[in-house]
C-alpha cells in the first residue's frame, strides 16, 4: 500500500467521497436518472474510467475483494492500471474470479456468471446521455428527461430501422428504466442488456468526464427500447463456441486464425473462460490420478466441457 | 507533561463511515431488508448514536440539515460535520430523533424538499429514529429493489409513516426517501418508488 501519511485510504479525500456517496444514494432512489456530481481529478485521464474509479474508491472498504475488467478482459492495460491504483491505495485483495469479488468494476461487459445480491457492479460510462444523438445541448436533454419527452429517441430508432432494415445499434443500446427514464447502459453489448432487468445485483454507473452517476438497483424493470412489431434482438452466436474452453451461450469475440485465415471464436469474459479451463484441467488431473478409469474420466471431463455444463 | 488528548467518540470517519455508507446503500438498494450499523453507532455516546453515525457519514458544510426539536443533536451534528441547520423546506437531510404524531409527520412529509422534475435529486432524505425497527405489523413492499413483493414485520409507526407518504401521492420522480433506524442500529430504507399495500 502507498504511504498512508500522504494519501487518504482509497485516494480520494473524505469530502469527495461523501459527495459521491450522496449522489450514489440519490441515484439508487431514482433508478436510471443521471445525478450530477463534482467529478474529481485523478491520476488517470478523463475518459479512461474515472467515473467508475471514483465510484469504486468511494464505496470500497478494507474487507472488499476487487475485480476489474475491460472489454471482458482481466489483463488489459486499463484494467491492470485501475487494479493497481485501487490496490495501492486501499490494500484490498484483487481477483479475477467474479464469484469471489464483492466489487467489480467493468468497462463494456457484465460478467457471464450471474452476479449476486451481495456484489456491486460498477460500470465506466463514456457517454451517459442517451439523448445526445438527438440533441446536442445538455440543458435541453435535461428538460427532455424532466418531461419524459422521448419522441426524438423513438424517431431515431425508427430512422435506423428504415435505413438499415433493423436497429443497428450494437452497444449502448438505450433502455427504459421503470417506465420513466431512458438510460444509456454504458457501452455493454446488446447481449448483456437483459442482465440489467430484474437482476439480483446493484449496478452503479459512473461518467467522470460527463460528471454523472446513475444506478439500477436489484429487481428493477429495465426494458430495451424496441417496437411492438420489431422485437429487440441480441447478437447471435448460434452454432459457435469458444475455441479455448468450448463454452456456448456466452458472448464471444470473433478472431482470425493467422495460420489458417479462418474465423475463430473465444470467450470475451476471460475470467470465466480461464475458470472453465482450470476446472477442466482439474477434472483431467483427477481422471489421470484415478488411473484405471482414465479413459472414461477424460471422456467425462471432455463431454462436460463441450456440452457447456458449466456455461450459463 | 500534558496528558493524552482523547476524542469523545471513537468513530473513524474513514473506515466506520465507509461501513455505515455500505449498509445504508444496501438498505436503499434492497428496501425492507434490515441492515445493521450498531457496531459503528456504538462509537458515539448517547441516545442518538445511530443518527450521529449516519450524519457523520453523509453530512458536511455543503449540505443543509433540519433537526426536529432537538438542539443537542443539532449542535452535535454541526460540531462533528460543520453541516448548517436550515428551515425544513430547504434541508437536504432531516433528522427526527423521536416518534412524532401523524399530523406533525404529515406536515413534515408535505413540507420537505421533493425535488423538481429537472432535478429530482434535490429532494430530502429523512432519517427517523424509532423505538424499534422490527415489530408485529406486517407490511408488503413492492418496487425497485424488491423481488416481486416482500412481506416484512415492522414496528407499526414505520408502516404508518410510509402510508402517510403514499397518501401524499407525490408524482415520481419527485419524492422523499425514508430511512428508519432504531437504537440498536437496525435500519431499513424505503426510497420514493417503493410502495406498500
Amino acid at each position: 500500500m502507498i504511504d498512508a501519511k500522504h494519501y487518504n485510504f482509497a485516494f480520494l479525500d473524505e469530502g469527495s467521497k461523501r459527495e459521491i456517496r450522496r449522489s450514489i444514494l440519490k441515484a439508487v432512489a431514482i433508478p436510471g436518472y443521471q445525478v450530477p456530481f463534482g467529478s474529481r481529478e485523478l491520476p488517470i485521464g478523463r475518459g479512461w474510467g474515472t467515473g467508475g474509479i471514483q465510484i469504486t474508491l468511494s464505496i470500497i472498504g478494507r474487507e472488499d475483494v476487487l475485480k476489474v475488467i475491460d472489454q471482458g478482459n482481466d489483463d488489459s492495460v486499463n484494467a491492470v492500471n485501475i487494479k493497481k491504483l485501487v490496490g495501492e491505495c486501499t490494500d484490498v485483495e484483487v481477483t479475477t474470479d467474479s464469484e469471489k469479488a464483492t466489487v467489480i468494476q467493468s468497462r463494456h461487459r457484465i460478467p457471464e456468471i450471474p452476479m449476486r445480491n451481495d456484489q456491486i457492479l460498477v460500470l465506466q460510462v463514456p457517454t451517459p446521455e442517451p439523448l445526445r444523438i438527438v440533441e446536442a445541448k445538455e440543458s435541453v436533454t435535461k428538460q427532455m428527461h424532466a418531461e419524459a419527452e422521448y419522441s426524438g429517441m423513438w424517431l431515431s430508432l425508427f430512422e435506423d430501422l428504415t435505413q438499415y432494415g433493423k436497429i443497428s445499434i450494437s452497444s449502448e443500446y438505450p433502455v427504459m428504466v421503470e417506465d420513466r427514464y431512458v438510460m444509456n447502459p454504458s457501452p455493454i453489448p446488446r447481449y448483456d442488456n437483459w442482465k440489467l432487468n430484474d437482476s439480483d445485483t446493484l449496478y452503479l454507473f459512473g461518467a467522470g468526464r460527463e460528471k454523472k452517476i446513475y444506478a439500477i438497483p436489484p429487481h428493477t424493470k429495465v426494458v430495451s427500447m424496441c417496437f411492438e412489431d420489431v422485437p429487440f434482438e441480441t447478437e447471435d452466436f448460434e452454432g459457435k463456441c469458444c475455441r479455448l474452453c468450448g463454452a456456448t451461450g456466452v458472448y464471444l469475440d470473433e478472431l482470425i486464425d493467422e495460420a489458417t485465415g479462418e474465423k475463430v471464436y473465444e470467450c470475451n469474459d476471460t475470467g470465466f473462460c480461464k475458470g472453465r479451463r482450470m476446472r477442466y484441467q482439474e477434472k483431467m488431473r483427477r481422471a489421470r490420478a484415478a488411473g484405471a478409469d482414465m479413459e472414461n474420466g477424460e471422456r467425462d471431463a471432455e463431454e462436460s466441457l463441450k456440452s457447456g455444463e458449466e456455461s450459463v | 507533561m500534558a496528558g493524552e488528548i482523547r476524542s469523545v467518540y471513537q468513530f473513524d470517519f474513514v473506515h466506520d463511515g465507509q461501513k455505515v455508507f455500505r449498509e445504508l446503500l444496501s438498505a436503499m438498494a434492497n428496501p425492507g431488508q434490515i441492515r445493521r450499523i450498531g457496531v459503528q453507532a456504538e462509537k458515539f455516546q448517547g441516545d442518538y448514536a445511530p443518527l450521529l453515525a449516519l450524519g457523520c457519514t453523509l453530512l458536511d458544510n455543503e449540505e443543509k440539515m433540519y433537526v426536529e426539536k432537538n438542539p443537542r443533536l443539532s449542535s452535535e451534528l454541526h460540531n462533528l460535520t460543520l453541516c448548517r441547520e436550515s428551515d425544513l423546506d430547504r434541508a437536504d437531510y432531516v433528522f427526527l430523533s423521536s416518534e412524532m404524531n401523524y399530523g406533525s409527520m404529515e406536515q413534515i412529509l408535505k413540507n420537505v424538499k421533493h425535488g423538481t422534475y429537472a432535478d429530482p435529486q434535490e429532494s430530502a432524505t429523512i432519517f427517523l429514529l424509532c423505538s424499534a425497527v422490527e415489530g408485529e405489523e406486517e407490511m408488503t413492499l413492492r418496487g425497485p429493489g424488491v423481488d416481486g413483493e416482500l412481506k416484512v414485520k415492522v414496528y407499526p409507526y414505520i408502516k404508518k409513516v410510509i402510508r402517510l407518504r403514499s397518501d401524499l401521492e407525490i408524482e415520481y420522480p419527485l419524492g422523499v426517501d425514508l430511512v428508519f433506524i432504531d437504537g440498536s442500529g437496525k435500519m431499513i430504507g424505503v426510497p420514493r418508488l417503493v410502495k406498500i399495500d
